[in-house]
């Protein structure tokens, strides 16, 4: 059991941080992200040692974090009306594309479905496979093909009509 | 050159996450947090196997099971869990409940984890052994017919091969290691051993001891006859759905402390969905949530509580309670009630065009 412990407690100090900007990602709340990956890492610290004796625990201890994460994230847009009528003030434009691009992007991403952030977040975040994408998310890799398209479409979707054209932005950033 | 959208998603992820760290006392939450949770579920565990013995006596090998030792109690002197029954340790599933009336010396409770697949359903016990091993009593579930069948479960389809060991109930199947041990104590339910290698000499000991009690009518293939489902699909918490609409497959049951959402008490929730349909898409869904709450509340205060801004609630009537119905017609439609004080259930059907499928499901939710 000290073996366990000890090992547990590194896997935290190594991994633990990670895990918790996938949470943060994947739920779009800070608070909530640390409550996800405590229950998370609760659930694994109660199946550790089963754990521990495959190879790489974090594969597991992310599938956790990540399905914790997608079903609050569900719960909360069933139980709770988001508020998605009035966007947050825009800053104005002023000349450093990338910046408001990615202030775009985040708020953007925040209205995806939280199946399809989750995709997203372990496709370009943590760089998974689509194969390792499915296996977090207890998929098919043709639904996370299927989900990442879509995710993708509705981003450019919704940061488009607002005058941020990623091409032109990119091109004027390179420029 | 030209940044495609993804390597700018990906920058931005990154530059959004650059400060989060987690705290440096989180080790010390998660296992603080794991010892209250243990604790809490011995003493529900104890008061539930109580009612199980009270219920009906299962006597798979009370006959030939040895007298406990006096001591090797897993629960300590004055925990309920050392009361309750006669055994030394306690594992509970949808419908059934293990009692061990011997555990080696100094095994502590672990927990529970219930698994939950197309072909079956797990309820797994751990226990710690004092050397760093591991026990683990499980009450599988499955199509099973006979003895055979248990080599065909997904876990033991690997294992080339078994002896087979004498048990007064029947025969068990052992791995040649000692490590683990499989019998059916009725049909469609399993028991299931397993210690780490060097524990394994307590294996045959600790697998006499166990006594099964169903807690319900819980005869899979009663069931599966009676309305076309697999093992352990209509249990919820303590309560069984009984219709289920056509073409609809259990997905996940979720009894973790967020179950329930905003409600903040203790909540299981089942749900089915159309397997030609991936989850998240918009084929038709059923939810079903069994909510402990405040005995004070009625089902106006759950359904403030649980669905707000669902649409404007109406009343309604399931199996001769009120209730409230609310949600988008065509859509989500939700039905909150509650049939006993502090008890709440709700039920949320989508891709219906009618609520004839949430009504029939609704007034089908009883206890078994």
């Amino acid at each position: 059991m000290k073996r366990d412990e000890d090992s547990f407690a590194e896997f935290v100090a190594s991994r633990g941080t990670a895990l918790l900007r996938t949470a943060y990602l994947t739920c779009g709340s800070r608070d909530e992200a640390e409550d996800v990956l405590q229950t998370a890492l609760e659930r694994a610290y109660r199946s550790w040692a089963r754990i521990e004796s495959g190879a790489d625990p974090e594969p597991y201890v992310r599938r956790i974090v990540v399905n914790t994460a997608i079903s609050r994230a569900r719960r909360r847009a069933i139980l709770r009306i988001l508020p998605t009528a009035t966007p947050p003030d825009r800053p104005a434009y002023d000349g450093a594309p990338s910046l408001e691009l990615r202030d775009e992007l985040m708020r953007a991403l925040r209205a995806l479905t939280p199946k399809q952030r989750a995709v997203l977040v372990l496709r370009y975040f943590e760089d998974l496979t689509e194969a390792q994408t499915a296996e977090a998310l207890g998929v098919t890799v043709g639904t996370v093909k299927s989900q990442a398209s879509r995710a993708l479409a509705r981003l450019r979707t919704l940061i488009e009509p607002h005058g941020t054209d990623l091409r032109e932005v990119s091109h004027g950033a390179g420029a | 050159m030209a940044l495609e959208l993804e390597d700018e998603l990906r920058r931005a992820m990154r530059a959004d996450t650059h400060g989060l760290r987690v705290g440096a006392d989180l080790v010390d939450r998660v296992r603080t947090a794991h010892t209250r949770r243990t604790r809490r579920r011995r003493r529900t565990a104890a008061a539930l196997l109580a009612a199980a013995v009270a219920v009906a006596a299962y006597p798979a090998y009370q006959a030939a099971a040895p007298e406990p030792p006096a001591h090797n109690v897993v629960s300590p002197p004055g925990d309920p869990g050392a009361r309750a029954g006669t055994g030394k340790g306690v594992v509970l599933g949808e419908g059934g409940a293990i009692d061990a009336a011997y555990l080696p010396a100094g095994a502590v409770y672990e927990g529970s984890v219930t698994s939950l697949s197309d072909a079956w359903t797990s309820v797994e016990g751990t226990w710690t052994m004092p050397g760093g091993g591991r026990l683990t009593l499980s009450i599988l579930r499955a199509p099973l017919a006979g003895p055979e069948d248990l080599k065909r479960l997904p876990p033991f389809d690997g294992v080339s091969s078994w002896e087979r060991v004498p048990l007064p109930a029947g025969p068990a199947l052992r791995k040649p290691d000692g490590t683990q041990m499989l019998w059916l104590v009725r049909p469609g339910v399993a028991l299931h051993v397993a210690m780490t290698p060097a524990s394994a000499g307590e294996l045959l000991k600790i697998a006499r001891s166990l006594t099964y009690y169903p807690t319900t009518s819980d005869d899979p293939s009663e069931k599966g006859a009676r309305s076309g489902m697999g093992p352990g699909d209509a249990l919820v918490d303590d309560f069984e759905v009984a219709h289920i609409p056509p073409g609809l497959q259990r997905g996940p049951l979720d009894g973790s402390p967020e179950a329930g959402g905003r409600v903040g008490v203790k909540a299981v929730e089942a749900r089915w969905y159309s397997p030609q349909e991936d989850w998240s898409e918009r084929g038709p869904r059923l939810t079903v949530y069994v909510m402990k709450v405040p005995r004070s509340w009625d089902e106006a205060r759950l359904h403030a509580e649980s669905a707000p801004g669902t649409g404007r609630p109406v009343r309604a009537r399931v199996g001769g309670e009120d209730g409230v119905l609310s949600g988008e017609p065509g859509r989500t439609r939700i039905l909150t009630w509650i049939p006993e004080p502090g008890v709440g259930i709700q039920v949320r059907a989508r891709g219906y065009r009618s609520d004839a499928e949430l009504l029939k499901v609704a007034a089908s939710v009883r206890r078994p």
